[in-house]
């Protein structure tokens, strides 16, 4: 059954909009959210999640300066069909890895169980 | 006063029985406000609370049944029955929300004593479905297309413009309701999507119908005639009545279909939101939503924790403060205020608070003298007990200013081209002194 339920945990130390961000982009990733597929509008969004619209314009602003979405004046906000190919931001992915990689590191991942981790996650996002 | 009085208790009734049945009732893991584990909502100890709930509950009916006897005897005290009536629904409303959390907090301690906890995190949750497309999940807007239609017809029939205002006025608050309901924040049950659709689903068109309903029969009361009070009363009477059992039944329909539903679902969102619900508020500042369900009950509360919320209650009191304000303020004014009549020359005087007038003396076509004033409606101004001052309609004079100190007392009566002037005084004297000024002052 494909759902995408968005959790927003409200005394988290992480920004709100950013949480919405994330629970898009992770559902893209599940395939929870097809490509093309709508998602509810910034004003239904509010309401729902009960945050200021301005937060969840930010979100879907973000997402769509990422590239994950597309946001038509008529139709609302869609899932892109593309994704983001941009060679500039596979650079700064490459770049948050580094940090993750270095946190595991120190705290004693090996490096096959890093990859482990990578392959495992990569897996379940194409098979769910 | 008699017959509003027992509608009232009726319908008091009618409401305390059916809050009461519902209370007991589980609605998802809800039981008597509180949230327990599935498996123990049919435990014996919990029963045998709700027992004793049922018990003191009837006591509860009847004892407030009694207490309402002395209203009937208003007519031997005069402002007596309005004064004790309205003291007796406040109090009643609060030992009965008293009575139902006496019984919440046992629960509770039984919750405590077991360790009944569950999982309580301050997630938010959505389901993007159900956001989508919550909007098309109430009846249409074409539902209030009949209301329309009445209204039409009022018109054609040149019924009375008083009664098409009223009624359209209930019309546009009834629509503000279907609006919000519509617009309303929609809940998350399960992490089935389909569950959360139905169960969202039922809850919004039970509400739509019931507010278009509302608003549909309401404008029925337009053809009513003001003047024959016992019909009205009788027609507003059977549409509360049943507005009240569609509510009801809509309530009913809601729970039964969200407890059908949730009770195959595996996967619910169960969150322990207990420890915010005192006996009348909810206070959760990790809950941006300013209104939210009542418990038990039925409708909205405020969340006292939500800034919105906060903004909402000091909205309301200064609204209250204000209203009480306008409508006090006037008292020692009136009573303690003197109205004088001047003549210099040919232009005749009334000074009074907010009210005062001037005329003409050649304006005036009689003057007379009246033992009584005849009743009449207000339009706009102030009345206290024995004493009025502004514009009225008076029986059988029609458009009127009165300036009347004591209503008991005979009242000069000034007949002007386009309406009539009554004053008088505390005193009989002082009233006679106005009518002779006056009619001197016409005689040179």
């Amino acid at each position: 059954m494909r759902i995408l339920l968005i959790e927003l945990d409200m005394s988290s130390e992480i920004p709100i909009y950013l949480q919405l961000r994330n629970q898009i982009v992770l559902g893209i990733a599940y395939q929870k959210l097809l490509p093309g597929e709508s998602l509810p509008t910034v004003r239904q969004m509010a309401q729902d999640t009960g945050i200021n619209s301005m937060t969840v314009n930010k979100a879907y602003n973000l997402l769509k300066n990422e590239g994950f979405i597309e946001i038509d004046r008529r139709h609302g906000a869609a899932v892109s069909e593309t994704g983001n190919k941009d060679k500039y931001y596979h650079d700064k992915i490459a770049k948050d890895f580094e940090l993750i990689i270095a946190e595991g590191k120190i705290s004693g991942l090996s490096k096959s169980q890093i990859i482990n981790i990578c392959e495992n996650l990569y897996d379940q996002m194409n098979n769910s | 006063m008699v017959i509003i009085i027992t509608f009232m208790l009726l319908i008091n009734l009618v409401i305390f029985i059916y809050l009461g049945y519902a209370f007991t009732k589980p609605k998802g893991n809800l039981i008597m406000g509180s949230t327990l584990p599935k498996s123990e909502l049919q435990n014996n100890e919990v029963l045998q609370i709700i027992r004793k709930f049922k018990k003191s509950n009837w006591i509860f009916l009847i004892l407030s049944s009694i207490a309402i006897i002395p209203s009937y005897f208003g007519n031997l005290y005069p402002g007596f029955a309005i004064v004790y009536f309205v003291v007796y629904i406040v109090l009643v409303y609060f030992a009965f929300q008293a009575n139902f959390y006496r019984y919440v907090v046992q629960i509770r301690t039984l919750k405590r004593k077991k360790d009944w906890y569950i999982k309580k995190d301050n997630i938010t949750y959505v389901d993007t479905e159900v956001a989508r497309l919550k909007n098309k999940m109430v009846v249409k807007q074409y539902w209030f297309i009949p209301t329309i239609i009445v209204y039409l017809i009022a018109f054609a029939l040149k019924v009375e413009l008083f009664m098409i205002i009223q009624a359209f006025f209930t019309t546009i608050l009834c629509y503000i309701f279907y609006i919000i309901y519509k617009n309303r924040r929609s809940k998350t049950y399960s992490k089935n999507s389909e569950i959360n659709f139905a169960c969202n689903q039922v809850e919004r068109r039970a509400w739509s119908i019931i507010w278009t309903l509302f608003a549909f029969l309401y404008s029925l009361t337009s053809f009513l005639n003001i003047a024959n009070e016992w019909l009205f009363l009788v027609i507003v009477f059977l549409i509360t009545l049943i507005i009240i059992v569609a509510v009801m039944v809509g309530h009913t329909k809601i729970r039964y279909t969200q407890n059908k539903l949730l009770h195959s679902d595996e996967n619910i969102i169960v969150q322990d939101e207990d420890e915010h619900w005192g006996m009348f508020i909810y206070n959760n500042p990790n809950d941006p939503r300013a209104m939210v369900d009542k418990r038990y009950g039925i409708g909205t509360t405020i969340n006292f924790g939500s800034k919105k919320g906060k903004n909402i209650v000091w909205g309301t009191v200064i609204f209250v403060i204000i209203i009480m304000v306008i409508s006090i303020a006037p008292i020692p004014i009136l009573s303690n205020s003197n109205y004088s009549i001047t003549i210099n020359q040919n232009q005749v005087c009334i000074n009074a608070p907010f009210y005062g007038t001037k005329f003409d003396i050649n304006q005036i076509q009689s003057i007379d003298i009246i033992d009584k004033i005849p009743g009449g409606i207000r339009t706009n101004g102030m009345d206290t007990g024995h004493s009025s001052l502004g514009h009225y309609n008076i029986n059988g004079y029609g458009k009127s200013l009165l300036y009347l100190k004591n209503e008991d007392n005979h009242v000069v009566v000034i007949k002007l081209n386009d309406e009539y002037v009554f004053i008088n005084a505390d005193s009989y004297e002082k009233t006679d002194e106005y009518y002779n000024q006056l009619k001197q002052s016409l005689s040179k």
